[in-house]
């Protein structure tokens, strides 16, 4: 029995050996193990006197990763070791080098991303030699297994094996159906397409003026002829099935087909060029209308052009308005969604690998019958060589073209306007770039203020509503390649660097994938939700149910066991005195088990304003009567006071004059406006804005003065709110949840206070205060 | 209504909207009498600064105007868009002051109240235009303002002051309205349309407040098709998107405007 040690070694012997090049990535240089690995090839190297390739670009990033940490802090956050593996990376490269078993390739095109180069020389080299490909990167695999696949247009490719280090130092073969690591940025394959398919470059714009001639638009009912590579047919326009700004389409006698007929003003020389081109191209996906023929009327002139028949709805009165999302298409879940991006990122990479750039991506020229049906329609406008997209939306235009006439787009440019609209499908018609307190969504594109979070690093202005639950349940790396796109420091932000159609066709199948396969769904119900109602799941968290709507939540978010949402909401009910509607939260009743107010705020505070100012018949101070209090007394069917409150709770005395009051003992301080008993409701007051001798603050002064300073232990009471009250005014005023404190505090307990005050149920409120403080004391640790 | 319905409401539509503020006149002379079959009672009242002869039956202004107002909802409710983008909010002058009828919500939201409050208008008292506009833009500057804590796009608010004479209001307000509208208009934070019903509508004030548009004149009192053209010009600008130029349909103006 060989052991598992001779087992690998006889493998890398065969793969060095079989192989006529060795090319080795930059990540496999980069692993923690790469020393074992040089050991372990090294010997074999010498023997088969063979050397591993390495291109120049990858040589040039690790020296990069090695003189700069701050380089690899920025771009790799997550590996705090990078600067160091670099450093020993180049160590060993230089060694070998010298050894002559590395070989550095510089390539004469010097393409600036190590993973281009790859492809690039691979495309070159496929009919030539043999590969042996060393990479830890699934994408790049995969990218390169393709390109060592015979296809039609090519046939006679070489063998090719890609392997990656694993942990001991050996190659482990990277198999077609293994799951795919995080991809990259890869350029696309264009020069996979043959010639008749694709389009070329153009550096600049054509420009041709005029119209042609037309003496006869055709209508409803009208022969014209379609003509293509000088074949012509017969066709009948059936009826107008839509018109727009351009011209109106027809339904043929052809089935399956229509026909665009312009206006007279718009059919130019320019138009009719393009066309040419278009046609000049066998561009043949399913669901791109792109044009088929010519369309001449019966006088041979141009005046259209032949496409496939479109159907569905379009994104923008679909998808990207939840309420017709759910009319349309009610069955939808997130499987839908997602595979309707992988629909649409087919068609696109298929029209950008040929060169066709769409220019005007937008909601309304895509359309949807299901998530794999879809119509890209309005392809004439399509950028072809020099011939440009003249028009585009804003909210799709990338931050360097923002506020420009649209020229020549490149695909960096539109790389954005595919990012954009996967957003807004994942997010049913939400803009990648609203967000609170913004400007604006151009200024904040041109800003590149983007709003949702990436781990740590948030803005804290996600929009309200269900986005931002939308946005947590993606992938990380969906949600990283959104956020590096559309974030203005992100490593994707520039035009050159935004990913393409392909990198986000890999993280949609995957993503659709762990759908599909349920792993999703098992870790978190809500996954499969277009509108999630909470957070992904997070596994080191517990999730409990609502007591009350029975969703599941984050224990630590929810308050004796009910959920946010559902404290909010409670039983509606209207203002016993105006009618208005009012809610008696569910906070109130199973949290504070509060009350349910009888009186709406503005009917409550009208209770509290004062009626009349009076004199006191007995001490001759000023005393108030409210509405409330008037109300109370009529109700009774008593007179209206003629002494202040004070003078009422005391037994009557023969003389008119006051008897004084026993002055506090010296230690204790006058009681002034604003100190001892009511400093926390001083606090509250300033807090809400009122004045200092606002209704509150006079009743519940009234209250301290006039009846708790006579109770047994009253003074004492007083006294140690005295000291108490500014500590716990101090940790308030400092605390993150003050604006919820100083709300309770007026709900549970200022506000029934002073309900009780006027009721007479002085006892009560005593009580309720000390309530208060005692909670507050507890809350803030104060002994 | 409820807070909380109105902050979901706003939170899970991203539609970006496209808020609208009708600012109509029901003074007194709204009452006037515009068609439809009357008999003259023989008495004579002094209203809204004139002599009015008082007739049974017949349809007023204010009626035409009521009728084409609820058309301009009809026609929103059923534009699958812009049901969901449009926002409406209507002020209306008379008697001594402003009034806001209905506050800004969506359109399915709105619609029992609509129902009910936009066919009870009455015309009765003066014209106290510049306390109006000056609500009116308040409500557009909240809305706004709720917007942008939701998170919510929008387009730039849309103001439409439809009088059938002067204003007699207070003078400084007038001024402080007509300020705002040039100022807002002029930075392209408002689309004013001044709008005079009949002869007697005064067309240099409604001038003033609108530096780019000349005000219109409505074709007799064809509010029906002013409406239509509204709705339609609303529809297709919630098609667009926020930041996209918006075009008005000029040659539809031709339908109701006396140009």
């Amino acid at each position: 029995m060989k052991d598992s040690k001779e087992i690998q070694t006889e493998f890398l012997e065969r793969c060095v050996r079989d192989y006529d090049k060795i090319f080795i990535d930059t990540c496999s240089l980069l692993e923690e193990n790469m020393y074992d690995f040089f050991q372990n090839i090294t010997p074999i190297l010498e023997r088969e006197r063979k050397a591993i390739i390495i291109p120049l670009a990858v040589c040039k990033e690790l020296e990069r990763f090695a003189n700069s940490p701050a380089d690899c802090r920025k771009e790799h956050p997550n590996n705090s070791n990078l600067n160091n593996l670099a450093i020993h990376a180049c160590k060993a490269i230089n060694a070998l080098k010298r050894a002559n078993l590395v070989e550095i390739f510089a390539d004469p095109d010097d393409k600036k991303f190590a993973d281009n180069v790859f492809l690039y020389v691979f495309m070159k080299i496929r009919l030539k030699y043999s590969v042996l490909f060393i990479t830890q990167d699934g994408g790049l695999a995969n990218d390169a297994m393709n390109v060592f696949k015979d296809s039609s247009s090519v046939k006679g490719v070489k063998k090719f094996i890609v392997c990656k280090i694993g942990k001991d130092g050996f190659l482990k073969k990277f198999s077609d159906g293994m799951p795919k690591k995080f991809p990259r940025p890869v350029k696309p394959s264009s020069e996979n397409i043959p010639p008749n398919e694709r389009f070329a470059f153009a550096n600049e714009v054509v420009n041709i003026e005029g119209n042609l001639p037309v003496s006869q638009i055709p209508k409803e009912g009208d022969y014209v002829t379609a003509i293509r590579d000088g074949k012509t047919k017969q066709i009948r326009l059936i009826e107008e099935v839509g018109s727009g700004g351009e011209g109106s389409v027809y339904k043929t006698d052809v089935n399956g087909f229509v026909a665009k007929i312009y206006k007279p003003e718009k059919i130019t020389r320019l138009r009719h060029e393009k066309l040419k081109l278009m046609l000049s191209k066998d561009i043949n996906c399913e669901g791109v209308c792109f044009p088929l023929a010519m369309i001449h009327n019966r006088r041979d002139e141009f005046v259209g052009y032949l496409m496939r028949a479109a159907s569905g709805k379009d994104l923008g009165k679909s998808v990207f308005m939840p309420m017709l999302l759910k009319k349309y298409f009610p069955q939808w879940n997130r499987i839908d969604t997602v595979q309707l991006c992988v629909t649409i990122l087919k068609k696109i990479k298929y029209l950008h690998d040929r060169n066709v750039i769409l220019g005007d991506i937008n909601p309304y020229n895509i359309l949807v019958v299901s998530p794999t049906e879809v119509y890209f329609v309005d392809t004439d406008s399509y950028q072809v060589e020099g011939f440009i997209c003249p028009v585009g939306m804003p909210l799709f235009t990338p931050p360097e073209l923002q506020k420009k006439k649209y020229g020549l787009r490149t695909l960096g440019n539109e790389n954005f306007a595919v990012t954009t609209l996967l957003f807004m499908i994942m997010h049913p018609g939400k803009p990648p770039y609203a967000m609170q307190d913004g400007e604006g969504i151009v200024e904040n594109i041109i800003k590149g203020e983007f709003s949702y979070p990436l781990g740590e690093r948030k803005t804290g202005k996600v929009p309200q509503g269900p986005w931002r639950y939308c946005w947590s349940h993606l992938t990380y790396k969906l949600k990283e390649s959104f956020y590096e796109t559309f974030w203005h420091d992100g490593i994707y932000h520039d035009e050159k660097k935004r990913p393409n159609t392909g990198f986000w066709l890999r993280l949609f199948e995957y993503y659709l994938e762990l759908l599909r396969s349920g792993k999703f769904a098992a870790q978190d119900e809500e996954a499969l939700l277009i509108f999630p109602t909470r957070f992904k799941r997070d596994r080191n968290k517990t999730y409990i149910k609502c007591k009350l709507c029975g969703k599941e939540f984050d224990e630590e978010s929810l308050e004796q066991g009910f959920c946010r949402a559902c404290l909010y909401d409670g039983e509606k009910y209207k203002c016993s005195k105006c009618g208005r509607e009012l809610i008696y939260t569910n906070y109130q009743k199973h949290i504070k088990h509060s009350k349910r107010y009888d009186l709406c705020r503005e009917c409550f505070e009208k209770k509290d304003t004062i009626w009349e100012l009076r004199t006191c018949k007995d001490c001759g101070g000023a005393f108030t009567i409210t509405y409330g209090e008037k109300e109370f007394f009529d109700a009774k069917g008593m007179n209206l006071p003629t002494r202040c409150e004070a003078c009422r709770k005391k037994p009557r005395t023969p003389s008119p004059r006051p008897t004084p009051r026993p002055a506090p003992p010296p230690s204790t301080p006058p009681p002034t406006t604003k100190s001892g008993w009511c400093f926390i409701t001083t606090a509250v007051c300033e807090y809400l804005g009122k004045p200092d001798d606002c209704f509150e603050l006079t009743t519940l002064r009234n209250f301290r003065d006039n009846w708790l300073a006579l109770q047994p232990d009253g003074e004492d009471e007083i006294r140690e709110y005295y000291e108490l009250a500014p500590k716990i005014v101090e940790k308030l005023a400092a605390s993150d949840e003050k604006d919820s404190l100083y709300e309770k505090i007026r709900l549970d307990y200022i506000e029934p206070c002073l309900e009780e005050i006027l009721h007479g149920h002085n006892e009560a409120c005593r009580e309720r205060y000390r309530a208060m403080v005692f909670m507050l004391k507890q809350k803030f640790s104060i002994d | 209504m409820n807070d909380l319905l109105r902050k979901q409401d706003l939170e899970s539509n991203p539609t970006p909207r496209v808020p609208i503020c009708l600012c109509l006149d029901v003074s007194g002379s709204m009452g006037r009498i515009v068609g439809g079959d009357v008999q003259n009672t023989g008495r004579r009242e002094f209203h809204d600064g004139q002599w009015w002869n008082i007739v049974e039956g017949g349809i007023t202004a204010l009626q035409e105007m009521i009728g084409g107002v609820n058309l301009f909802y009809d026609n929103l409710l059923e534009d699958d868009v812009a049901r969901y983008s449009a926002e409406v909010c209507v002020v209306t002058f008379g008697g001594n002051s402003p009034e806001l009828i209905l506050d800004f919500a969506n359109l399915d939201r709105q619609e029992s109240e609509r129902q009910q409050k936009i066919s009870a208008l009455e015309a009765n008292g003066g014209t106290p235009m510049g306390e109006a506009v000056n609500m009116a833009l308040d409500c557009l500057d909240t809305r706004k303002r709720e917007y942008k804590d939701a998170g919510v796009d929008y387009f730039q608010p849309w103001l439409v002051l439809m009088t059938d004479g002067e204003p007699n209001g207070s003078n400084s307000e007038l001024d402080r309205a007509i300020s705002r509208t040039n100022e807002l208009a002029n930075n392209r934070r408002l689309t004013i349309f001044p709008i005079g019903i009949g002869g007697e509508a005064d067309m240099d004030c409604l001038a003033k407040f609108s530096p780019k548009r000349p005000p219109l004149r409505l074709k007799g009192m064809n509010f029906k098709k002013f409406f239509e053209w509204l709705s339609a010009s609303v529809s297709r600008t919630s098609q667009s998107m926020p930041g996209d130029k918006i075009k008005l349909d000029l040659d539809g103006l031709k339908g109701w405007a006396d140009l």
